[in-house]
């Protein structure tokens, strides 16, 4: 059955209601992105025109890009919005790759609060897109 | 983003407090000294005060008593209070007057000015009055390093850091190396100093309008081939002493107002607000 960016953020919810060590703190960390990345990806969808691709790097580098130079124009009201959720997106990124590959970091609650509410940033400002 | 200082995952959080001058009177050493580590308290606390408060007339009274003796360490002084308080407009002015009388200390006073504006979000201004200094061996490297950070002069920190070795001063290795690699990014990137000032003094006025003060330096964090993250990239982070759903809509108004002002902002450079 297939689910949504909506549900993969409800999933980040779910776990980060039960997690009550770094473990599961990262694995929200990680569930959160890929919310924010589907969300993105759903956005990047809806313009009129891709944005401008870069080669030679994968799927998530090459969505926070394409984002960023959005191919419409910049009287386009998606514009400025794309740029928006490119920068909120490659920060997302990063934390979700410190956290799954960064073992030798602590991850605390505080940090899966701020990537929480980094990740709320995007919907919000998807939903509330033109 | 996460706190500690592993290999890979590179981290700078220095205070950005003034730096308390040696003074060649007793008396006014003892006024001048206190009233500047009280100021330094109050600035590690990151919290504005009150313009009309009480304790700020005390400050100020304080200050005051010291116009005679040494009238540009006390406008400096009155700068770091009316900084405390938030106004731009006196804190400059009366910077601006320090700098412009006689004092013992040029290079200090320019080093303090320089960390009054940075705590202000003014980081273009404040970089201006770091790149003045003139002998900037003769102050503390500690100094150097924090008040450089502060105002965001990375490239020049850099320079600094290669002349340091070369004389065989001591840095924080660790400071170094992400000041080093920042640099290299930045250069890569052909993004200079005052380009990556006027981006801040973006954010800076967010801070400003929330009347909320950066909780030490700026963190910086290198994205690389070495952190899983190819694209190489800057990250600069402001934190402030907020819950983190405010910095969440502080970090989207400083990217709106940084979207809004600035058609190409460079894609190895990223700028945030977290809660502390």
């Amino acid at each position: 059955m297939p689910v949504t960016a909506n549900d993969i953020r409800q999933s980040a919810i779910n776990i980060k209601a039960i997690a009550s060590e770094e473990a599961a703190y990262r694995a929200c960390i990680s569930r959160y992105y890929y919310a924010a990345f589907h969300a993105s990806k759903d956005f990047h969808g809806t313009l009129a025109r891709p944005g401008n691709t870069k080669a030679n790097v994968g799927d998530h580098e090459n969505l926070v890009h394409m984002l960023s130079n959005p191919a419409i124009p910049n009287t386009d009201a998606k514009f400025t919005v794309s740029k928006e959720i490119s920068i909120y997106l490659k920060k997302s990124l990063f934390n979700r790759r410190l956290a799954d590959y960064q073992l030798n970091q602590t991850v605390t609650e505080k940090n899966l609060n701020i990537v929480e509410t980094e990740t709320n940033l995007i919907f919000d400002t998807i939903s509330t897109a033109p | 983003m996460f706190d500690n200082y592993v290999d890979n995952y590179h981290k700078i959080n220095n205070s950005q407090s003034f730096i308390s001058s040696s003074m060649a009177y007793a008396q006014k050493e003892t006024i001048g000294d206190e009233l500047i580590k009280e100021i330094n308290l109050l600035i590690a606390e990151a919290k504005y005060i009150d313009e009309d408060s009480l304790h700020t007339k005390r400050l100020l009274h304080s200050a005051a008593q010291l116009m005679n003796a040494d009238p540009s360490e006390a406008n400096f002084i009155k700068a770091g209070i009316y900084q405390l308080c938030g106004n731009i407009e006196r804190t400059e002015n009366h910077i601006r007057i320090a700098n412009n009388l006689p004092n013992q200390n040029s290079d200090l006073l320019r080093m303090n000015s320089a960390a009054a504006l940075a705590n202000l979000g003014l980081y273009t201004k404040a970089q201006g009055f770091f790149c003045e200094v003139k002998e900037m061996f003769s102050n503390n490297l500690n100094n150097i390093v924090e008040t450089g950070l502060g105002s965001l002069n990375i490239l020049k920190l850099n320079e600094l850091f290669i002349k340091a070795n070369k004389m065989n001063l001591e840095f924080n290795h660790q400071t170094y190396q992400v000041i080093s690699r920042a640099a290299e990014i930045l250069s890569n990137s052909s993004i200079s100093d005052k380009d990556l000032a006027q981006y801040a003094d973006v954010f800076g006025s967010v801070l400003h309008d929330k009347r909320l003060m950066v909780k030490g330096d700026p963190i910086i964090l290198i994205g690389d081939n070495s952190n899983d993250w190819h694209p190489e990239t800057v990250f600069i982070i402001f934190r402030v002493q907020t819950d983190f759903q405010n910095a969440a809509q502080m970090y989207k108004e400083g990217t709106k107002r940084l979207i809004s002002k600035f058609s190409d902002i460079p894609e190895s450079l990223h700028f945030s607000i977290e809660a502390y």
